[in-house]
């Protein structure tokens, strides 16, 4: 529990995307958890060999597309057909082809804004701060990098035993993330 | 590499049983049609759509992937290929629809009265209709003849960019004259089997439903070829994923446009546009509708939104035949309540045609396909797809 205070994990540099997906391949099989890789461009595989769990994001977006669908047409069914009804053309009150158009952008509208503010509040994000940007060469990863973490939140983490098994990857370097 | 890659198909006797199997089941038609020559010529005309379908979708494809220079078609190109060099047999199988004429087209009868028909008759005319039928197939001709014989040159693996840059261009005019000759042809062949009533969306339904159908057809062969030798090296999960976003792309915008057609025509509710859809709800036409919203649209939209039906080839396969199967069933639908709406029924001769004119189709797109190899391998975008192929083992 001390090392919490004093580190927030150890990050690993490697120079190409292979030596990153088999360094996060090899540590996940190693038992390490509480993973991240961080790379300039997405690689095929890497979210998997993290173990990237799927979101409830999905789901969210289809009920707030079920409720925007539902509600806008109810808005025209109620508008037209109980609130103010008036005879256009002889069509019936219920014109529901012609509330298709708008039922279709309501779900879209709330399918949009629910995976957009979902996903806003399921990774965290704005983030002022992340101890990640501590490690000074981290900013390479936006360039040529390529890093792997593990935190120390992991249960398995020990910070000599960490660095020893992070070494065995052959990275460029292995720094200490502050918290 | 390119050694294993280049290999032709081997089908051996596949191609001769399917034609064989094709005469057979239109000969039999073909006999009933003499006692029923009417009978015969719708059967025949929704066979033809249907297989004309797949021969122009590919040929709207193939240049939609030219032009774009998206990766996502090379595995597919030589089927689409393959399926714009069955044009010929497609013309030849237009000649019975000029046969047919007078049965199909009540405009085309002699002693005419209807004043909108006769205000149509410099356009609808049977020695008009015939000189515009040359013209489509021999543009659509000219387009696959070039589209095919600049592929070859590729393979030969001497031309470089500037081929490819040829390819392009023809691919953008020839899009475009695509839309025009589709659409034409769409108004000939189909929407004047009711002479009095017009749509403006009707070319554009054609282009997406041909495009749609070929789509569907390319899946299903590529799944079926996938585990034969060139194309089992490179085919990955990713590419059908790619294939079946667009198969999804083109049944939405298939359900927008008919939704769209119907919408304006159900609110217009106007005497000479609504009995187009009277005729195609009355009697068992309505409950075909539904099952085409249902079968032909919600069904394959929620499948195709998930990555996993995507990607597994079993799944997106029974996704593909389900779409293609609608096709038939979208053709059914559009043609025979022409003849009189909800009296018209569906007779065995309407399933058994397009199955043997398809026999023989098929039987000739086999043939088409093993002359080519199964993967342009000299296109400069190859690299990439068997520098991963290669990655992935």
């Amino acid at each position: 529990m001390k090392q919490l205070e004093t580190i927030y994990g150890l990050m690993a540099e490697f120079t190409t995307p292979e030596q990153l997906l088999e360094a996060a391949r090899q540590t996940h099989d190693a038992g390490y958890r509480r993973i991240d890789a961080f790379a300039p461009f997405p690689i095929e595989g890497l979210a998997h060999a993290v173990g990237f769990h799927r979101t409830r994001l999905p789901l969210v977006v289809l009920l707030a597309g079920m409720v925007g669908a539902g509600s806008g047409f109810f808005l025209q069914y109620y508008a037209a057909a109980v609130s103010y009804p008036i005879n256009v053309g002889g069509r019936p009150m219920n014109s529901w082809p012609a509330f298709i158009p708008v039922t279709f952008e309501m779900t879209i509208l709330f399918a949009a804004a629910a995976a957009v503010f979902g996903m806003l509040a399921m990774n965290g994000l704005p983030t002022p701060y992340h101890p990640v940007f501590n490690v000074p060469r981290f900013a390479l990863a936006s360039r040529d990098r390529f890093f792997l973490c593990i935190k120390a939140r992991d249960p398995m983490f020990d910070l000599e035993l960490t660095r020893k098994f992070m070494l065995t990857l052959n990275p460029r370097e292995v720094s200490e993330i502050e918290p | 590499m390119s050694e294993t890659m280049e290999t032709p198909l081997n089908l051996e006797a596949l191609p001769m049983r399917l034609a064989l199997a094709g005469a057979v089941l239109m000969a039999i038609c073909v006999a009933a049609g003499v006692a029923d020559s009417a009978e015969f010529f719708h059967s025949y005309l929704i066979a033809f759509l249907f297989w004309l379908g797949i021969t122009l979708g590919s040929l709207a494809l193939l240049m939609v992937q030219h032009l774009t220079g998206g990766r996502w078609a090379l595995v597919i190109r030589r089927i689409l290929e393959a399926g714009t060099r069955t044009l010929p047999l497609m013309a030849i199988a237009a000649l019975p629809l000029l046969a047919g004429m007078k049965t199909l087209y009540s405009w085309s009868r002699p002693g005419q009265t209807d004043p909108v028909i006769l205000a149509k008759q410099s356009y609808l005319n049977p020695e008009f209709f015939i000189v515009r039928m040359v013209f489509y197939f021999a543009i659509w001709f000219t387009l696959a003849y070039f589209l095919n014989k600049w592929s070859r040159q590729e393979d030969s693996g001497e031309a470089g960019l500037a081929l490819w840059m040829r390819l392009e261009g023809l691919s953008g005019i020839g899009l475009v004259i695509y839309g025009f000759t589709v659409t034409f042809a769409s108004i000939d062949w189909v929407m004047s089997l009711e002479p009095q009533w017009y749509s403006t969306i009707y070319g554009l339904l054609f282009m997406v439903g041909q495009a749609l159908t070929a789509m569907a057809f390319s899946i299903t062969m590529l799944v079926w070829l996938s585990n034969r030798k060139p194309l089992s090296q490179v085919v990955r999960p990713a590419q059908f994923q790619d294939l079946g976003s667009f198969l999804l792309t083109f049944v939405m915008l298939w359900a927008y446009l008919e939704f769209s057609q119907f919408l304006i025509i159900w609110g217009g509710n106007l005497s000479d546009e609504i009995p187009w859809y009277i005729r195609r709800m009355e009697g068992v036409w309505g409950h075909v509708g539904l099952l085409l919203v249902i079968l032909s649209f919600f069904f394959p939209f929620f499948l195709l939104l998930f990555r996993h039906v995507k990607q597994r080839t079993r799944s997106l396969l029974i996704v593909a035949l389900l779409v293609l199967m609608m096709r038939l069933v979208d053709m059914y639908w559009m043609v025979l309540p022409a003849f009189g709406g909800g009296n018209v029924r569906l007779t065995w001769m309407d399933v058994a045609l397009p199955f043997g004119m398809g026999g023989i189709w098929f039987a000739y797109f086999l043939w088409q396909l093993q002359r080519m190899p199964l993967l342009p391998v000299h296109d400069p975008r190859m690299e990439e797809i068997t520098a991963q192929a290669v990655e992935h083992g």
